[in-house]
């Protein structure tokens, strides 16, 4: 371990703004936001409505209980979206999906009449889910919407509160004749829209597919020319000088003994330039000792020291442990370029919750970055190489620093 | 020809440059008069009047590699034996150099001796081998 000259690498110090993933996620988190507020506005209309039915049409215990939990279904939206807010997207979808069945189920029993509007209304959240959830979890949340909507149609068959006997006939058709159509609009809408987010995710993969194998080229020709401008051309000059020594050693031996040296330091340096190349291509250390291992050799002989904190770092699927070991020294080179060698680095890698995450900080002063700007050279290489894993990566500077977050989910099997 | 035999050395890999012209300078039968970085130190050189009898020019080098640098000795220095220089196995060389008319000679296999015989019989060989 290096130095801990700062105890806290991953300081909310910084005030700025930032790049939280891609467009289609910042798309994808709009329309949610869309849709929750669409909702709330509903369930305001909903309690309007009720409210005045209880107060001017029909007196009834079932419609405050009616009220009761269309007031907790709005209590729960606004958690969503706060949820969605913070970036929390595939969680405020689930809390949509599954908290719209309670309302459904006490809205049926309460008034059965209703049953179009009340079985419609969980299919706009499980459709909002295609794109967002794993393909288990939309199962998951289908099976529960036939279950659901069996259940309601079911109730509906019953009448405990004959609620409809006492409300005009033309208050519930007239709610009935502009909800189902509205709610069926709904539903095409977010079909359509799922059609347009996975083919923009289709598009920002293929662009990203096509820009890793050009960094893999642009790799492999660097690879290619520090060989054989470095370490090849040692090589040579080497066995040149060893074979002009071996012909020298009989009548001039100190002339041999110079050529020797001269050979014997060049080899030196073909060996270090070979153990450096390797070492950026890809660390022995990281496939035998893992990631922590790997950044600590990495960040070891940097002055001032890098801060440290890895916490419950496993081993994972290597192409994983490449991205993240990848992000991290083409952050801290960053940080050497722009900032200089002087900056404090912090560097934090921790596995909780399901999610590997890596922190790259600096005290610099900050550059450029906006939602708007797009991502380009070694910002965008890092994302190109988070997403290839499935993860995401946020930027945010400010003139006191940057910070360069990537956070990328972990399944089961990704774990060795 | 007497005397030492004089050899430009011209390579822009700095390691190998330093190792060839000091390999060379050990053996008494050649004379390195030059080790340059570019062709066009080299070109400088010879323009100045630096006397040459070989030149031993790397292939792969920036603003003008060796290929453009031995047709530009063959046009004005005739009279100097150019040999082209590389990493590259013979086979592995782009056409521009295979189809050159001048000895090619890899770098492993650069020694004073067939500098030497270079210089002294400029037709051997004339086209690389392989």
């Amino acid at each position: 371990m290096t130095g801990h000259s700062r105890s806290d690498p991953e300081g909310e110090r910084l005030t700025a703004e930032s790049i939280g993933g891609d467009e289609t996620t910042r798309a994808a988190r709009r329309r949610v936001e869309g849709l929750l507020s669409a909702n709330l506005v509903i369930v305001a209309l909903v309690l309007l409505g009720v409210t005045t039915v209880q107060l001017f049409v029909a007196q009834s215990g079932w419609i405050l209980v009616l009220l009761a939990f269309t007031a907790a279904y709005g209590g729960t939206l606004f958690w969503a979206r706060l949820q969605n807010r913070l970036g929390r997207l595939a969680r405020a979808v689930l809390v949509m999906n599954i908290a719209v069945w309670p309302l459904a189920i006490v809205g049926t029993i309460i008034v059965p009449e209703a049953l179009p509007i009340t079985s419609l209304s969980g299919l706009g959240p499980v459709l909002l889910a295609v794109p967002e959830l794993s393909r288990r979890a939309v199962a998951r949340l289908l099976t529960l919407s036939v279950v659901m909507t069996l259940a309601i149609t079911a109730i509906s068959m019953t009448d405990i509160t004959h609620l409809g006997d006492r409300v005009p006939e033309l208050t519930l058709d007239t709610a009935v004749l502009l909800s189902v159509p509205a709610l069926v609009g709904l539903i095409l809408v977010i079909g359509g829209q799922n059609h347009q987010l996975l083919s923009d995710r289709n598009e920002v993969l293929h662009s990203s597919r096509q820009r890793i194998a050009e960094a893999t080229d642009r790799e492999r020709r660097r690879i290619e020319r520090d060989l054989h401008d470095g370490a090849q051309q040692r090589l040579h000059g080497a066995l040149v000088q060893i074979a002009a020594a071996r012909r020298l050693t009989s009548n001039d031996r100190a002339g041999a003994a110079s050529l020797l040296r001269d050979a014997r330091s060049e080899l030196r340096e073909a060996i270090t330039e070979l153990h450096d190349l390797v070492n950026g291509v890809r660390p022995a250390v990281l496939d035998e000792f893992g990631l922590a291992a790997a950044l600590r050799s990495a960040v070891a002989r940097r002055n001032p020291p890098v801060s440290t904190a890895f916490r419950q770092i496993g081993r994972y699927r290597p192409d994983i442990e490449a991205a993240v070991w990848f992000c991290c020294l083409e952050a801290m080179v960053n940080t050497d370029k722009h900032v200089g060698p002087m900056a404090h680095i912090g560097l934090a890698v921790d596995d909780a919750g399901g999610f590997l995450r890596f922190a790259v900080t600096d005290d610099g002063p900050g550059f450029a970055v906006s939602p708007a700007s797009p991502m380009t050279g070694g910002l965008r290489n890092m994302h190109d190489r988070v997403e290839a894993v499935g993860g995401t990566l946020a930027v945010t500077s400010s003139t006191t620093g940057s910070r360069i977050v990537g956070t990328i989910p972990l399944a089961d099997d990704d774990r060795y | 020809m007497t005397g030492p035999v004089r050899v430009l050395v011209v390579d822009d890999q700095p390691s190998f440059l330093r190792a060839a012209a000091r390999s060379l300078a050990a053996d008494p039968a050649l004379d390195v008069v030059r080790a340059v970085g570019s062709a066009s130190a080299a070109m400088r050189a010879l323009e100045e009047g630096l006397e040459v009898d070989i030149a031993l020019i790397d292939l792969s080098m920036p603003e003008m590699n060796g290929v453009e640098a031995i047709a530009w000795i063959h046009r004005s220095y005739p009279d100097i034996v150019s040999v082209l220089m590389s990493t590259y196995e013979p086979e592995e060389l782009p056409a521009s150099a295979r189809f050159l008319d001048v000895a090619y000679l890899r770098k492993a296999d650069l020694n004073a001796e067939r500098v030497v015989a270079l210089a002294r019989d400029g037709s051997l060989p004339k086209r690389p081998r392989g």
